[in-house]
């Protein structure tokens, strides 16, 4: 599994664990899922292109 | 008439039944424990179906998955007292890591690409799980529908 498959991977089960803990409705639930998703993706990308210049 | 109306609104996936009567202390931590046990069986046991098995699809996944990656699952050593930390966030999935000690997997393969991944998968889906144990409780004791 290559690192950004297991970035996606934990994003996906994180979302959707937080979404059905966080959220009454199935609506609701996928709204709040897909956009901690997409916010999860967000930051790691933005985050390792922040980081990428280090050496260390 | 309208309190009724409201609760019904709020349904969480698919048709769930609600449970009216708050459970008692001691029966709400009865089911958080069946929870820390096998991951979602609290959400089950409250008549939370979907959520249930969703949860513990989810947090089974990910336990699996650490293992396949080769990351390690840690145990109590008082000599190493950092190490607690890790163990009290494996030790969230209940059976599955009793199980996969007693089994020998999650031993930890430092020189495997994936070893940080893994790790930090079966830390994850332990802390999800005591996530999932607290919904469970405050579902139990009518804090939440």
């Amino acid at each position: 599994m290559s690192h950004f498959t297991a970035l996606l991977v934990f994003a996906l089960i994180v979302s959707t664990v937080f979404a059905g803990i966080n959220k009454p409705t199935l609506g609701e639930q996928l709204k709040y899922g897909i956009f901690v998703f997409i916010s999860f993706l967000a930051v790691a990308l933005v985050v390792g292109w922040i980081m990428y210049p280090f050496p260390f | 008439m309208a309190d009724d109306e409201q609760t019904t609104a709020a349904i969480p996936i698919g048709a769930e039944p609600m449970r009216r009567e708050p459970m008692g202390t001691t029966g709400a931590v009865a089911i958080c424990t069946a929870g820390w046990l096998v991951p979602g069986l609290a959400h089950i046991l409250l008549r939370r179906w979907a959520r249930g098995v969703v949860f513990a699809v989810a947090i089974l996944a990910m336990f699996w998955l650490g293992l396949e990656m080769e990351g390690r699952l840690y145990g109590a050593i008082p000599e190493q007292p950092l190490h607690t930390f890790a163990f009290i966030a494996n030790a969230g999935t209940g059976l599955a890591y009793v199980l996969a000690r007693v089994l020998g997997y999650g031993v930890g393969v430092l020189s495997s690409p994936n070893y940080d991944y893994g790790s930090t998968y079966l830390w994850v889906a332990g802390l999800l799980n005591y996530l999932v144990m607290l919904d469970a409780f405050d579902i139990a004791r009518g804090r939440k529908e």
